[in-house]
């Protein structure tokens, strides 16, 4: 009887043993590092509303010394654009260097735009660590091609979302 | 005491079996007719063998405080109270605290070229409840001392934490740090299904096993970001909770 009792005492720590096996293999399944994209990007619409057309767009990040930091570089027929904002202050300038097609003349013309916002770390793990977030407060464009700037989304995420539509 | 009559009865019943001795202690008779009693078929209309009340226990999940001992940042302590009805259902009550206190060797903040604070999640000892049942399935087995089954359970736990030692790189302006998140808070909600065992060791005490799948249905959010460590849960990028319970069994005679 009480080698019996001893085997039945046995077999659950074989189940255990297999439990064991399967909780490794599912916990080893989860660590892959960062799976998360930790860039926030301001994605700004570009929409026609003149009968122009795009011909391309290439775009400089502006520091507050004046250095200019090249983002975009002669992109063809954009119907979008996406930007970082500085995640150390509370301003961002991008400066637009824009080629449009009008029945067949080129013309190119610079406009910068003007983004205040505030910034704030989001955590997201330990294997990603932060992603910077961002609030617009206001938003202008300068230069002639562009009529009109809307902020469609004031909230900056890691997540892809159109945030300002700029009719031209 | 009791220890050392099972190793008497233990040592007296071996040289019996090793011998091939028919001859049957008074025990075993006695648990041959009791076995026999039990083995007959229940009546019609009989549902179970067990009554509605057939029992209460206590129990310790000891699996998180010894993973603790292997360098793990977070832990959880648990008190389980379990009903025994008709030994088939099994409701459970859990109350425990968990607190994390985790840092990173590869994320943080780099202070200068050679020093380097890894990224620190701190959250102080928070309360979690959980309640839940499980189910076993050989409910009217004669032997009802051992059994395994299905579990299901939910969980609730609020905490808060803060992390330090963070920093961000963006691609076109650069390397800011450090920064913190101070004050985060959690709600968080999440349910367990899974599978247990549970063996008898003495008169009184029991183990018992179980794993479970743990999907969040509330995981908590926070306008500064998410929660790592969910008092109860764990890791909640990680979705298998195992634990190891030491059961007191209260009504055993």
């Amino acid at each position: 009887m009480t080698l019996q009792r001893l085997s039945d005492l046995y077999r659950p720590f074989r189940l255990l043993g297999g439990i064991l096996l399967l909780t490794t293999l599912l916990s080893s399944c989860g660590n892959n590092g960062c799976e998360e994209t930790r860039e926030s990007v301001l994605l700004v619409q570009l929409k026609p509303t003149r009968g122009l057309s795009l011909y391309s767009l290439s775009a400089w990040g502006i520091t507050a010394e004046g250095d200019s930091i090249p983002m975009l570089s002669n992109v063809s027929s954009p119907t979008e654009a996406e930007f970082t904002l500085q995640p150390d202050t509370t301003f961002t300038q991008i400066q637009l260097h824009c080629i449009v097609n009008d029945t067949g003349e080129y013309e190119t013309f610079d406009n910068t735009l003007n983004i205040r916002y505030r910034h704030y770390p989001y955590f997201l793990d330990m294997e990603c660590g932060c992603a910077i977030f961002y609030d617009v407060d206001s938003v202008w464009v300068s230069g002639a091609l562009f009529q009109q700037v809307k902020l469609k989304n004031a909230h900056i995420t890691n997540e892809e979302n159109v945030n300002i539509i700029l009719e031209y | 005491m009791r220890w050392t009559m099972l190793s008497l009865l233990l040592l007296s019943s071996l040289p019996l079996h090793a011998q091939g001795n028919s001859i049957p202690t008074n025990s075993e008779v006695q648990e041959a007719q009791l076995a026999n009693q039990w083995a007959e078929e229940l009546p019609d209309g009989v549902k179970y063998r067990y009554p509605l009340l057939n029992g209460m226990s206590v129990s310790f999940n000891l699996f998180p405080p010894l993973i603790q001992l292997f360098g793990k940042g977070y832990c959880n302590y648990e008190g389980t109270l379990t009903l025994d009805l008709h030994h088939r259902f099994f409701p459970q009550f859990t109350a425990g605290a968990g607190y994390c206190d985790a840092k990173s060797k590869d994320i943080g903040y780099e202070v200068d070229d050679t020093h380097f604070q890894g990224l620190r999640y701190h959250s102080k000892m928070r309360p979690f409840f959980r309640t839940g049942m499980l189910f076993n399935f050989n409910y009217n087995d004669i032997k009802p001392n051992d059994f395994y089954g299905a579990l299901i359970r939910f969980g609730y736990a609020y905490s808060k934490a803060d992390v330090t030692n963070l920093s961000y790189t963006d691609a076109n302006w650069g390397y800011v740090g450090p920064l913190e998140v101070k004050d985060l808070k959690f709600h968080s909600i999440w349910m367990e299904v899974g599978g247990f065992i549970k063996v008898q060791v003495t008169n009184h005490f029991s183990m018992g096993w179980d794993l479970a799948y743990k999907p969040f249905l509330h995981r908590g959010k926070d306008e500064h970001g998410k929660p790592y460590f969910v008092p109860g849960y764990g890791v909640a990028n990680s979705k298998f909770g195992f634990g190891f319970h030491l059961y007191y069994d209260l009504n055993r005679k």
